[in-house]
């Protein structure tokens, strides 16, 4: 933990601005009922898109007429909860197939690899909205399909390190040792392969992130009335036409997640490259 | 060695240079001077770390953004090197100096063929054109002894073996008809007896070209073998310089003594003269003690003497003809010191057999999936990394197998642990028969009793885990103790055993050094109480000081524990200095196997004889014959019919070699020579190394 205080010090300006962003859309994620004025889809007043002098309140009134700044926070939560279960979800999944394909490797490497290969070759979002048709737009459904298209990238990544670990002597000693193969995934690939997948983990997170947005603005992410910042996007899109900037709140709150999350990840992959220039 | 004039090429005078990190000057090298003479050649030679290879970029010029002479004078033929623009050094390099590195296979341009990566020299730096350039490049070819050199010309590098590839690189380092050719370590990454026919090249550039050299390495034997003069450098300081024969025969310096003590000459043995070993370590670059960087490690350590000022080189008086000259204050009074304590050790008596191998066969299938290959039926094809190898080890028996890369020892190992299964004999280890039970399937108890220590001290800790992590586990997966707090007192005993502090318990890899990684190794592979532990060339990648550490704590803990050690090297000298037994392996095959004495004297088996001249030996009173051996390595996807060394062999008798095996011929019980020449005439063959008397007693 000192360690990780020691090196977060000298990480630089970027990417302690990174972890200021993420700690605040943590912080409105974790305490959005306590800091939120109304409630998740109350209507404050039947007037849509009511500005904030109009209607008393901190941004205004969405095409419904609730309150924005409350649905920003509570899409904060439904979002950000949703893609972090998503990316560990797709980790796990993606991690341990890749790991075992590198371990035992011939003919279950070659039919892993095969299959990811074919879900990679459909376009993601045409995969998705497919998968989301046949099996009716529900919150696990979209969070198993998402995080199946995931993994497959996460596969790959995972399976590369993996084989370059699983060549080592220590690996083989530990063979010898008689570990099993759970042992050896667990304990001596993962340890080693972990800095450049936390990197990964970062990116991935934004994707899946951004991922839920595009679902949402198409009508078949987050239902209403949760609220989802994709989907409020989508809903008063049109203000824009008559120079509201409702639509431009929660489309911020994507991108200003986006670059922060990349702040604090290129300071992982420097931090990576670092390490590897000591050995 | 070669007609030398008194011209000076190169005169470097009290260079200082330093690399500048963040955390400040670095000095890599402290008040170095030397004279080269047009023909000599120059050997440089230390353990890592000790600034040989820095000295060789700073007289290229050429030590990268943090590297920089501080003072002194590098001048070649008369110019100053420091001051030359960089316009100036770049018509030096490569055509006034040139340089040759370990790799020959990253020296060479992968993409280009031979003729065009060779006539790029000389079109580089002269008006010629095409095909004069050309011509050179073939005359060239011929000169360093490759055989077909049109062939070679049309050829891309992977298509040569290592050591063409390298004598490919030392004649383009020859094309521009250089003043001084300065060679890093150019034999380290070959095979013995290729090592051989380089050294001999190497040996002969001088007296062939004129041209002068500076040969780093840190093989003693090697610079016996090629160079005039030496210059011992110790922690960035030349610590002893003199020519070759004085200085070999009676070295000066605590540094170069304890050097010699660490490497297995002829007259070492592991019970009546063991090597001593340098106590310590090499000091960091920025931790050097004051006065003397050798003295924490000297058992000469006079206080208020050696700690004081920085020390200069002294003449030592008697040797009148190329200075020998020593950086130590108490040269004089250290030989009368020297009549040493007997060092001897207690022999440990051979037991029972531990292990036997019954006409163990592996054979791997290779598929070739062309049209081509599966219409004619000859899609698979057999590789037959071991064929026909019979032989047991006993309790507390050094069993060595001896042979170069491809010759199998590595599958053999692979094999006995389990890792492969083999295609055909029995092995019994304690009489239980392991050969068809794989590590996945073998019991604790068979896998902890054979363990393996590897070459590469570094692949083999896993860098996440500490080293009490690392030892421990072996311990429970053993079953040899599951309670935590006794688990953690064994794994502090096992490092007293390998002689570490018990705070390296926390430690991770990374804060180790390469001898340290090495002992963390054999301490885990004792963790299980082994009755057998194979070693692949567990000290081949360890500098000569800590190699020899190394090998003793092999010894003795063989000694303590009465364990069977298999023992595979390249390296005869090393085999000679601590087996018992010795297995020689080629292309697959036992070629000779017998007790060590019987190995190292006639009868040979031909190759054996090649190899043990092969084998540089840094004693100027041990006179070898010389056998370089014609050719590379026959690929082990089509070896020759009859015996497999047919192709090299000086001592071919004709057909009957390359069509029928040979028989194995039995000199006496343990004694086994394969070969169509009989016994009697084998007999006949001189001794490849003499030994003179005064030197054993």
């Amino acid at each position: 933990m000192r360690r990780f205080w020691n090196s977060f010090k000298r990480a630089g300006l970027p990417a302690h601005i990174g972890i200021v962003i993420i700690l605040i859309y943590l912080i409105a994620a974790v305490f959005a009922p306590w800091l939120a004025p109304y409630g998740e889809s109350e209507v404050v007043d039947p007037v849509p898109w009511a500005s904030p002098s109009e209607s008393g309140t901190l941004l205004g009134l969405d095409q419904l007429g609730r309150d924005l700044y409350t649905r920003v926070l509570y899409g904060a939560r439904n979002t950000i909860a949703l893609a972090l279960g998503i990316t560990c979800l797709a980790f796990f999944m993606g991690m341990v197939a890749g790991f075992f394909a590198a371990t035992v490797g011939r003919w279950v490497d070659h039919l892993l690899s095969r299959c990811v290969d074919i879900i990679m070759a459909f376009p993601t979002l045409f995969f998705a909205l497919i998968a989301l048709s046949i099996f009716g737009t529900s919150i696990p459904v979209m969070v198993f399909v998402i995080a199946t298209l995931d993994a497959t990238r996460v596969y790959r990544i995972s399976r590369a390190l993996a084989m370059d670990i699983n060549v080592m002597e220590y690996v083989e000693v530990a063979r010898l040792r008689g570990e099993g193969l759970w042992w050896i995934m667990r304990r001596e690939i993962l340890p080693n392969t972990l800095t450049p997948l936390l990197a990964e983990f970062g990116l991935r997170f934004c994707f899946v992130f951004l991922f839920i947005s595009s679902l949402s603005f198409l009508g078949i992410g987050i239902q209403p009335p949760a609220a989802d910042w994709g989907a409020m996007v989508r809903e008063n899109g049109v203000a824009i036409t008559y120079g509201i900037f409702t639509p431009l709140v929660p489309a911020a709150a994507i991108a200003v997640l986006t670059i922060a999350v990349n702040l604090v990840v290129d300071w992982f992959l420097r931090k990576t490259a670092g390490l590897r220039e000591e050995y | 060695m070669a007609e030398q004039s008194n011209e000076v090429v190169l005169n470097i005078q009290n260079l200082d240079i330093s690399y500048y990190t963040r955390a400040g000057e670095i000095p890599a090298v402290v008040d170095f001077s030397l004279e080269v003479k047009r023909g000599e050649t120059i050997g440089l030679v230390g353990e890592s770390g000790c600034g040989k290879s820095t000295v060789a970029m700073a007289i290229m010029q050429y030590m990268g953004h943090n590297g920089a002479v501080k003072s002194g004078t590098i001048e070649f033929k008369g110019r100053d090197l420091t001051k030359l623009s960089e316009e100036e050094l770049r018509q030096i390099r490569g055509k006034e100096i040139s340089m040759i590195y370990q790799e020959p296979f990253s020296a060479l341009n992968p993409s280009m063929r031979i003729d065009q990566q060779l006539m790029e020299v000389p079109l580089a730096h002269e008006q010629i054109d095409v095909k004069e350039a050309h011509e050179r490049a073939r005359q060239i070819l011929t000169d360093v002894n490759i055989p077909d050199p049109d062939r070679v010309l049309a050829s891309y590098p992977h298509q040569l073996s290592g050591g063409q590839q390298q004598r490919v690189v030392i004649a383009m380092g020859l094309l521009s008809n250089p003043d001084l050719l300065l060679l890093d370590e150019p034999t380290t990454a070959l095979d013995v007896t290729v090592e051989a026919g380089i050294v001999k090249l190497i040996a002969n550039i001088s007296k062939k070209f004129g041209t002068s050299q500076i040969y780093i390495s840190h093989n003693l034997g090697l610079i016996l073998e090629t160079c005039d003069r030496v210059f011992v450098m110790y922690s960035g300081e030349v610590v002893e310089e003199g020519r070759i024969k004085p200085l070999f025969k009676s070295p000066r310096h605590p540094y170069t003594h304890g050097l010699f003590g660490c490497i297995a000459l002829p007259t070492a043995d592991k019970t009546a003269a063991p090597l001593t070993p340098i106590r310590g370590q090499l000091p960091l670059p920025h931790e050097r003690p004051k006065g003397c960087n050798f003295a924490p490690r000297c058992d000469h350590f006079a206080a208020g003497v050696c700690d004081q000022d920085d020390i200069h080189m002294e003449d030592v008086a008697d040797d009148v003809d190329g200075k020998h000259r020593v950086r130590c204050l108490r040269w004089t009074e250290i030989e009368q010191i020297r009549a040493e304590a007997d060092q001897s050790k207690e022999a440990a008596g051979i037991g029972h057999e531990v292990l036997k191998v019954i006409d163990m066969q592996k054979y791997y299938s290779m598929h070739d999936r062309s049209l081509k290959a599966v219409m004619s039926g000859t899609s698979v094809k057999l590789v037959k990394a071991n064929e026909k190898i019979d032989f047991e080890a006993h309790e507390s028996e050094t069993l060595a197998i001896v042979g170069e890369s491809g010759c199998g020892k590595s599958t053999l190992a692979k094999v006995l642990l389990g890792l492969e299964t083999a295609t055909g004999g029995e092995i019994f280890l304690n009489g239980e028969a392991i050969h068809d039970v794989s590590v996945q399937s073998r019991s604790n108890s068979q896998l902890a009793s054979m363990q393996m220590v590897f070459q590469n001290p570094s692949d083999t800790l896993n860098p996440s885990h500490t080293v009490g992590q690392q030892i421990g586990r072996a311990i429970t997966k053993f079953g040899v103790e599951h309670n935590r707090h006794k688990v953690r007192d064994m794994v502090m005993s096992l490092l007293d055993i390998v002689k570490l502090p018990r705070d390296f318990y926390y430690r991770r890899p990374r804060q180790l050094s390469g001898g340290q990684k090495q002992r963390i190794g054999i301490a885990r592979a004792f963790a299980g109480q082994p009755s057998m532990i194979i070693a692949d060339e567990p000290v081949s990648a360890l500098d000569v000081s800590v190699a020899a550490a190394i090998t003793e704590l092999l010894m003795d803990l063989q000694r303590e524990r009465k364990m069977t050690l298999l023992f595979i090297s390249h390296d005869l000298s090393i085999v000679r200095y601590l087996s018992d037994r010795i297995l020689v392996m080629y292309l697959g095959q036992v070629m000779e196997q017998g007790l060590t004495r019987e190995v190292f004297q006639p009868p040979y088996h031909p190759y054996t004889e090649a190899l043990l001249s092969a084998v540089p030996i840094a004693d100027p009173e041990v006179s070898k014959r010389e056998i370089v051996l014609e050719g590379n390595l026959p690929s082990v996807l089509n070896p020759p019919k009859g015996c497999p060394f047919e192709t090299r062999c000086p001592r071919k008798v004709g057909k009957i070699c390359e069509e029928d095996r040979p028989p194995v011929q039995s000199d006496s019980e343990n004694h086994h020579i394969a070969c169509h020449i009989p016994l009697d005439e084998l007999r006949q063959v001189e001794p490849v190394i003499e030994v003179p008397d005064a030197a054993v007693a």
